[in-house]
């Protein structure tokens, strides 16, 4: 029993640990490779990145100032291919859709009123997805938002 | 194979479990093997496909949970700036109230305030206040433990660019980055979420201070009630966290949200046009709201704001 309680927590310890190194690693990888791409634009200070596998998507909704001008930029390590995104209004008509060849692809834009838009991000399935197991690829991704005057 | 899944098969063929345990083992193993690589080239069981879905579902809720973000304090006090607000040092919380704060939650919250009065004293180019601000700040962020965030080489580059407004804001944005980021990484993101939200109430209260109530500015207005938007971020926002101290704050910002809904919306078509090359997004949501409702805006900010900063 003691020997079963000392390897469940070395495994705990183990997760946990790999946890917060994969955690520090994608942040590594957005501030070296993501933030720099926002230049000219001011990010707005908050780490917006995570780990994500082919097949998955994800919806955020976000808000876009008047008078603002503003990029959107979707940064991914080549691992996970090439991760794509749409921009989509408050009645869900998609004013935006990324080049699906385009790797980090980005959005430059100017906002006349002020909106909230739905991001969705993809990343798209492998297409042998019959052999799809436990092991899929898990990348960083990184949805950043940059505005100036 | 990785080391720790060998590990683990060793210990299973010397050891002999009882059921309980080797369901538990399995579910340890599994973790394990998705922490060392793409190894397995094989079609997976049925049961650990449904493990699988459930992992996939959680994960996409976290991953839709971090991307959740809210436009910066320099964001907020650009935009009060340009509607004609003009600074008052006086609306800023005072700095000798950075010793008050004791608990991490009190702490978070004016490292948010702090971030936003520093946003706002370099937007408007106050360099004496913009200094005293930064001290401010870092003296919270290493109360909380992120001293990485305002470390020496980060204070000394704020120190040599104290008249260059625009390097500064890059500076600041890069440091409270830092610090949303080590909180984030090390499982504090309630804390994150309270310095976002210390920073989008102080910024909302000083573009809300800056309102003649008797005859309150047009542009102005507009800009409070656009505010709406973000409140609605921002309350989706804290509404992912399970913490007794967020749930509190955000308490306060529902009874916010309750005169914010106040504003009524419609929306009209979206355009996307192209002018030399800058794509220009118009239409969309239209706001209706009276004079009345952003006083009573101003009076609740200012009450919640006055709140955090005790």
């Amino acid at each position: 029993m003691k020997l079963f309680n000392k390897i469940a927590l070395l495994g705990v310890i183990v997760l946990l640990f790999t946890s917060i190194t994969a955690s520090a690693q994608c942040k590594k990888y957005t501030k070296k490779n993501c933030l720099p791409a926002l230049t000219p634009y001011l990010h707005n200070g908050q780490l917006t990145s995570a780990y994500m596998m082919p097949g998955d998507s994800a919806d955020v909704v976000m808000t876009f100032n008047a008078g603002k001008e503003y990029r959107l930029l979707i940064c991914s390590q080549d691992m996970i291919g090439k991760v794509q995104f749409k921009v989509l209004d408050k009645k869900k008509k998609v004013i935006y859709e990324s080049d699906p060849k385009e790797a980090n692809p980005a959005w430059d834009f100017k906002m006349t009123n002020t909106q909230q838009f739905t991001i969705q991000i993809y990343v798209p399935a492998r297409v042998n997805a019959k052999h799809k197991t436990s092991m899929m690829p898990e990348g960083c991704v990184a949805l950043l938002v940059g505005f100036k005057d | 194979m990785c080391l720790e899944s060998k590990f683990i098969i060793y210990i299973f063929e010397k050891q002999k479990f009882t059921i309980m345990k080797k369901q538990l083992a399995i579910v340890l193993f599994s973790g394990l093997l998705l922490s060392c690589g793409n190894e397995v080239e094989e079609d997976v069981p049925q049961m650990e496909e449904v493990v699988m879905d459930q992992e996939t579902s959680g994960r996409v809720e976290k991953v839709q949970n971090v991307f959740q973000t809210l436009p910066s304090p320099l964001e907020t006090a650009s935009i009060f700036q340009h509607a004609g607000a003009n600074y008052n040092a006086e609306l800023l919380n005072p700095i000798a109230n950075v010793d008050n704060y004791s608990t991490n939650t009190q702490k978070a919250i004016n490292f948010g305030v702090y971030g936003a009065d520093l946003s706002y004293a370099n937007i408007f180019e106050q360099t004496q206040e913009t200094m005293f601000y930064m001290n401010c700040t870092k003296k919270l962020s290493d109360a909380l433990g992120v001293s990485s965030a305002f470390d020496a080489a980060t204070m000394e580059r704020l120190e040599e660019n104290i008249n260059n407004k625009d390097s500064l804001m890059i500076i600041i944005n890069d440091a409270f980055w830092l610090a949303d980021a080590f909180l984030k990484e090390n499982g504090q993101d309630n804390l994150s979420a309270l310095i976002v939200t210390g920073g989008w109430i102080e910024g909302l209260y000083i573009g809300t201070k800056t309102i003649d109530k008797e005859n309150p500015d047009e542009g102005l207005m507009l800009k409070i009630a656009d505010q709406k938007f973000s409140l609605d971020n921002l309350v989706q926002l804290l509404a992912t966290y399970d913490n007794e101290e967020v749930k509190q704050l955000a308490s306060k910002l529902n009874n916010l949200k309750a005169i914010y809904d106040k504003i009524s919306e419609e929306e009209s078509e979206t355009t996307v046009e192209e002018t030399d090359g800058v794509t220009t997004i118009g239409g969309g949501s239209s706001l209706s709201y009276d004079k009345e409702t952003i006083i009573e805006i101003t009076n609740e900010i200012e009450k919640i704001r006055n709140e955090i900063i005790q």
